[in-house]
């Protein structure tokens, strides 16, 4: 192995959890965020009836 | 009113830019993946070896366009938030502090991948040398603009007081970039001027501006999902919410 190859593991790997972590949170606190709303819709909803 | 004009006051109803990202989102992550894999294969497979550095220099394909893109969010988020203290337009204010986590990352991973790549080039992870520590304070610069809206209850205050840290914080960017001019520094001086050419052969060069360009859409797509979450928190006793959910739209 080329005594390199550690180093730019460790760099990309960081790197791409790093991504991940921004691009993917969000992404899942607006699924939360819809399915609460929608939930609070429909109970709202089904007072009103 | 001019199509500019038209479309700029188009896009600030809440309603139609909710309608407007989510169209985009998906295309945006698709093209920063392709760019992605096709970076990450010139970078890797096609670009030769450097003479000097070997293997290593392989970690300027992430460490360089984070860099790049750890200043141009600095200057976005400074010129998002100008837009919002003047003109009061909302979706500005929103996009300023959606901007601020994306270049607070962007920064920690040039901060990280250099230093890692330090370690075999220098013989050092970190130095106090002038451009590592101005962009140790650019990193320092978003967490602060991050915490002082975090810190204020109210979105539009938290989003004024964001702006008027991120303005303040602009000074930092001319220091960061002409640092190895300034001084003399560890850090290599510019090796890619705009307009100026390269001192890189294009084998090198083309996979870093491939790169470049995929964190584009990489922030593009980050910072509309973040900026529609937040609309949407903003907005979740509005009218156009109430609707979208009737519609079955959200």
């Amino acid at each position: 192995m080329n005594p390199h190859t550690p180093y730019i593991l460790v760099a990309y790997g960081t790197s791409i959890f790093i991504m991940l972590l921004i691009a993917v949170l969000p992404i899942l606190r607006g699924r939360k965020l819809r399915q609460e709303l929608r939930n609070r819709a429909s109970v709202e909803n089904q007072r009103h009836q | 009113m001019n199509p500019v004009m038209k479309f700029i006051h188009k896009t600030g109803s809440p309603a139609y830019f909710y309608w407007l990202s989510g169209r985009m989102i998906p295309w945006l992550w698709a093209i920063f993946a392709v760019l992605t894999i096709w970076g990450m294969y010139q970078a890797f497979f096609v670009a030769p070896t450097d003479y000097q550095q070997g293997e290593s220099y392989r970690i300027i394909y992430i460490h360089v366009p984070a860099a790049w893109m750890s200043m141009m969010i600095y200057i976005l988020m400074a010129i998002f938030g100008a837009i919002g203290l003047i003109w009061r337009i909302r979706i500005a204010e929103i996009f300023a502090v959606s901007s601020a986590p994306i270049g607070a990352a962007f920064a920690l991973i040039a901060l990280i991948t250099g230093s890692i790549w330090g370690k075999p080039t220098w013989g050092t992870y970190w130095v106090w040398d002038a451009r590592l520590t101005s962009q140790l304070v650019l990193f320092f610069l978003y967490l602060g603009v991050m915490g002082l809206h975090s810190a204020i209850d109210e979105p539009r205050k938290a989003a004024r007081a964001a702006a008027l840290l991120a303005l303040v914080g602009v000074v930092n960017l001319p220091i960061i970039h002409f640092s190895v001019d300034w001084w003399n520094t560890l850090h290599q001086g510019t090796t890619v001027k705009i307009g100026g050419g390269s001192k890189m052969p294009n084998s090198m060069l083309i996979p870093l501006l491939v790169m470049a360009i995929a964190t584009k859409f990489y922030y593009g797509a980050a910072l509309l999902t973040r900026a529609r979450n937040r609309l949407l928190d903003q907005d979740r006793r509005r009218g156009w919410v109430a609707k979208k959910i009737k519609e079955d739209q959200l």
